[in-house]
């Protein structure tokens, strides 16, 4: 089973990184990397922070924008050049395929975040913004919420359209990243004692959402606070587990579902 | 001691439903969930393929012959029924262990060349690591295309694709070989050549399904066949009892009345044969040969003029267009009961 998720995790990888929407990708970031560049040459004082904080925005929803169109596309695009079909034909459980593919797709990703850390290197070295190694933790976060984000598209993506898929996934993207805020806004309905079922509701469905904002760490590396290895690790794990009952549930619809 | 089936196929059916609630079984049974289309694409099949056969499935478009495919490889699920791969349920995974399947018009990744696509899928037929190299280059060579192994498939032709769909059907030489189409996109040299490549793969046991519409070549290849009208079995059977299956008779009437036609049509085995425009003013049917002299008798009664007769040789051809002009008629019978 391992041999068999391998091989479609290269696959996949091999067809992403050729693929004319990673290069579009890739070049559409370079050129918002120059347009950081340029911008924070001409503030003063502030091209530190400018760099650190705009990279790491750009950066992070580059690449969960790009996880999520990669992962919301994926199975249904196969289906519909009917390459699936002899995919699905060989002696493996369908669950190979959903993982392979999601492997295959979190290693483009990988490779795009490293990408991306090198050219944000690249323009710091340039600003003459000494090296700081928060900030491959930094990326490396950025990563692991991109690999939950994919996960949720890739469970979207067993049962439903791009389209669809992408509008669910993004849905919940933003719930992930905005749930600090959502919990207050909700408290604070309690405060005025006015309990809304509404909010309670609320409340429950975000215990189900992805803790995104763990992977939020741009205050910290642009103040310059320090990020454990600890919290990285729990982070890594919290996104692993996190994409892996996601695959599984992914696993299950997927098996069930008629390829026509 | 009893006989080895590749393939066991029981009162298989496939219903597809249509619609916003089709999805969920649950709601069919409430109003709001019966909003949905039914389409019956296979109904009520059966048949086997013995070990080292070669079986071929024909019927018209949409006769329900790759929605069967389909089934026996575990992309669709069956409404009902049965179907088993040498006594192993089609629907695990490791029934499929010995199976090479070509699906209809197949496609792959683009981005990866056929070297690349070749590796995939031998990991994934689980040849060791050590032979996946050798395999590959050999089945590559074998479908004719080792000059074109190192080059992206999105730059290859619809042939050569399926030139390597046949490749892939042959990794870690399959008992059982599932294809369907797979003359389709070919020109006459590449189709004499995979016919020659599937009759190598019978000689050396194994045993074969396939479905196309070119005639000539399932009568070249095949031992026995069944045509499928509607998703249903309409004529199974060898192609040595159609050799030796009684001879039929093509008459051809020029004008004849709408007395006559009526007539003819109660006599058994009676088939009309649709003809051009051009012949509209002929009248043409097949009966069997043993029908000869009721047939001229009606004639004869109606002073119909004969414009010829002819002895056809029992072909598969004209066994499925036999088969397909009876289902029309039935066809538009029941449309004339429903009007």
């Amino acid at each position: 089973m391992i041999k068999s998720t391998w091989a479609i995790a290269l696959a996949t990888f091999r067809s992403a990184f050729r693929s004319k929407l990673s290069v579009v990708i890739f070049f559409f970031s370079l050129a918002l990397f120059v347009a950081i560049s340029l911008m924070t040459a001409s503030s003063l004082n502030e091209d530190e922070r400018l760099l650190k904080d705009l990279g790491l925005f750009l950066g992070s929803s580059l690449i969960s924008f790009s996880m999520l169109a990669l992962c919301a596309q994926t199975l249904y695009r196969d289906l519909e050049r009917k390459s699936l079909f002899t995919l699905a034909t060989k002696p493996i459980s369908r669950s190979v395929i959903v993982w392979g593919k999601y492997i295959g797709l979190a290693m483009s990703t990988l490779l795009l975040t490293g990408l991306f850390g090198l050219v944000w290197y690249f323009l710091a070295w340039r600003l003459h913004i000494p090296f700081e190694f928060v900030m491959i933790k930094a990326w490396l976060l950025i990563w692991f919420e991109a690999l939950i984000i994919g996960s949720v598209a890739m469970l979207f993506g067993s049962f439903s359209t791009p389209l669809v898929t992408s509008a669910l996934a993004f849905g919940v993207m933003l719930i992930g990243r905005f749930a600090d805020d959502i919990i207050r806004l909700q408290q604070r309905a309690i405060n005025t004692e006015e309990p809304s079922m509404v909010l309670d509701l609320a409340k429950e469905l975000l215990v189900i959402m992805p803790p995104l904002k763990l992977y939020n760490v741009s205050e910290q590396v642009v103040y310059r606070s320090p990020i454990p290895w600890a919290y990285v690790s729990k982070a890594g794990l919290t996104s692993w587990s996190y994409a892996a009952i996601c695959l599984m549930m992914a696993s299950l619809l997927f098996a069930r579902r008629d390829l026509t | 001691m009893s006989e080895e089936f590749a393939v066991e196929v029981k009162n298989l059916s496939k219903t597809f439903y249509t619609g916003f609630f089709a999805p969920i079984p649950y709601l069919r049974q409430y109003p709001l969930g019966r909003l949905h289309k039914v389409v019956s694409a296979v109904s009520d099949l059966s048949f086997n393929i013995r070990s080292g056969e070669i079986f071929a499935l024909l019927g018209a478009n949409g006769a329900g012959k790759s929605t069967t495919m389909k089934m026996l490889m575990g992309l669709i699920k069956p409404t009902q029924g049965q179907a088993y791969f040498y006594d192993e349920a089609v629907h695990h995974a490791k029934a499929r262990r010995n199976v090479g399947y070509l699906p209809e018009n197949p496609s792959f990744y683009d981005e990866l060349t056929p070297r690349e696509l070749m590796h995939l899928f031998c990991a994934l037929h689980h040849v060791p690591n050590r032979e996946i190299e050798m395999h590959s280059d050999a089945l590559i060579t074998r479908v004719g295309m080792s000059h074109a192994a190192d080059r992206p498939l999105r730059k290859l032709s619809k042939g050569m694709h399926q030139r390597i769909g046949i490749a892939q059907a042959l990794i870690a030489s399959p008992r059982l070989i599932v294809l369907d189409e797979p003359f389709s996109g070919l020109d006459p040299i590449g189709r004499r050549e995979i016919r020659e490549v599937l009759l190598e793969e019978r000689a050396r046991g194994a045993s074969l399904l396939f479905s196309s519409h070119i005639l000539p070549d399932v009568e070249a290849l095949c031992d026995r066949f069944l045509i499928l009208e509607q998703g249903q079995v309409r004529h199974q059977g060898s192609l040595a009892d159609l050799s030796s299956s009684a001879d039929q008779l093509e008459f051809t009437l020029v004008k004849p009345s709408e007395a006559l036609q009526q007539d003819l049509r109660h006599l058994e085995g009676f088939t009309v044969l649709e003809r051009g425009l051009e012949q509209k003013a002929l009248f043409s049917f097949c009966v069997p040969e043993s029908s000869q002299q009721a047939t001229l008798a009606k004639i004869t009664e109606h002073q119909g003029h004969i414009y010829e007769i002819l002895r056809l040789k029992p072909q598969l051809e004209s066994l499925f267009v036999t088969s397909n002009s009876q289902v029309d008629q039935q066809n538009s019978k029941g449309e004339k009961a429903d009007d």
